[in-house]
């Protein structure tokens, strides 16, 4: 079960042509659900430093 | 004596508290269950007999497709009981998820589109499934813009409500389109009643993918719905003493 499908790295890239939709959907996916997290953490961040500024 | 329940345990407060215990643990183990079944899934899953490799994107859009569905429906338990019990939290939830439906519907429906280029030959097809999927989205959509659209956030949040409660009749039509009506979209490859029609050697990169996006999925879920909340009862004392 844990073979690895392709013979070569080469191979594991171009996946017989369809590299270019397979690695295009997971990087853009991956790119999207990061910078999601970081926009909102960081939105959150900068809300609680506005209220502790104001309070103090 | 149900009502009071509910009441006592869907504080804001309370849930702002829990949840930040919890963030890190869900957030850790969705990454890891997400790089465990992607890697899996992408290198040693064997090759598909007859859509060749471009399948391995089942991995991320099925896990994504479910996560759009089970978003929108978690919603409508929160509408009702926002409707029937007047729980706060629950509006407050349904705004905080919303915008993660809108970005998993898109992850859906952009490798749903990628993945029909090589199989289809055709990125788009205004086929049942893929245009109920559509109007998840333009749903989604619309209950943000709905909600920013009022001044008064107790009767946008009544509004919200009532517009999610109306939207479900969509998930039962993307679940059964497939089934209903003839579509260039394949059948479920999983299901509750009867079970996988995939090999154990797909399926079980596809779960650990699919537990991996449900728990990204809700530790984002957690982070913004806390932002919404510190945002939304910004004046109230708990929130400056969180802080």
């Amino acid at each position: 079960m844990f073979n690895f499908s392709f013979t070569n790295f080469y191979d594991f890239l171009t996946m017989d042509g369809h590299g270019v939709y397979v690695w295009t959907v997971y990087l853009v996916t991956f790119a999207l659900i990061a910078v999601s997290f970081l926009i909102v953490r960081r939105k959150l961040n900068v809300f609680k430093r506005k209220l502790k500024n104001a309070s103090e | 004596m149900l009502t009071s329940f509910i009441h006592r345990f869907s504080s804001p407060k309370s849930f702002v508290e829990v949840t930040a215990l919890f963030f890190p643990y869900v957030m850790f183990l969705g990454f890891l269950c997400l790089a465990l079944g992607w890697i899996w899934g992408l290198a040693f899953a064997p090759e598909d007999a007859i859509q060749g490799n471009s399948y391995r994107i089942i991995f991320l859009h099925v896990p994504a497709s479910i996560m759009a569905q089970l978003i929108y429906f978690f919603m409508s338990i929160c509408a009702l009981m926002h409707l029937v019990w007047r729980v706060k939290l629950a509006a407050y939830l349904i705004k905080s998820a919303a915008p993660v439906g809108v970005l998993i519907t898109f992850i859906a429906l952009f490798s749903g589109s990628i993945w029909g280029i090589p199989t289809w030959g055709t990125w788009w097809q205004w086929d049942a499934r893929i245009t109920s999927t559509l109007i998840l989205f333009i749903m989604y959509l619309g209950i943000i813009t709905l909600h920013s659209s009022f001044s008064n956030a107790e009767k946008a949040d009544r509004l919200m409500s009532i517009l999610v409660v109306v939207g479900v009749v969509n998930i039962p039509i993307i679940k059964k389109s497939v089934d209903w009506w003839s579509t260039l979209h394949q059948p479920a490859s999983i299901s509750i009643s009867d079970g996988a029609s995939i090999d154990p050697s797909m399926l079980y990169p596809l779960t650990i993918s699919i537990l991996g996006m449900a728990l990204t999925m809700i530790a984002l879920g957690i982070l913004v719905s806390k932002f919404y909340i510190l945002t939304r009862e910004k004046n109230k004392k708990w929130v400056q003493s969180y802080v």
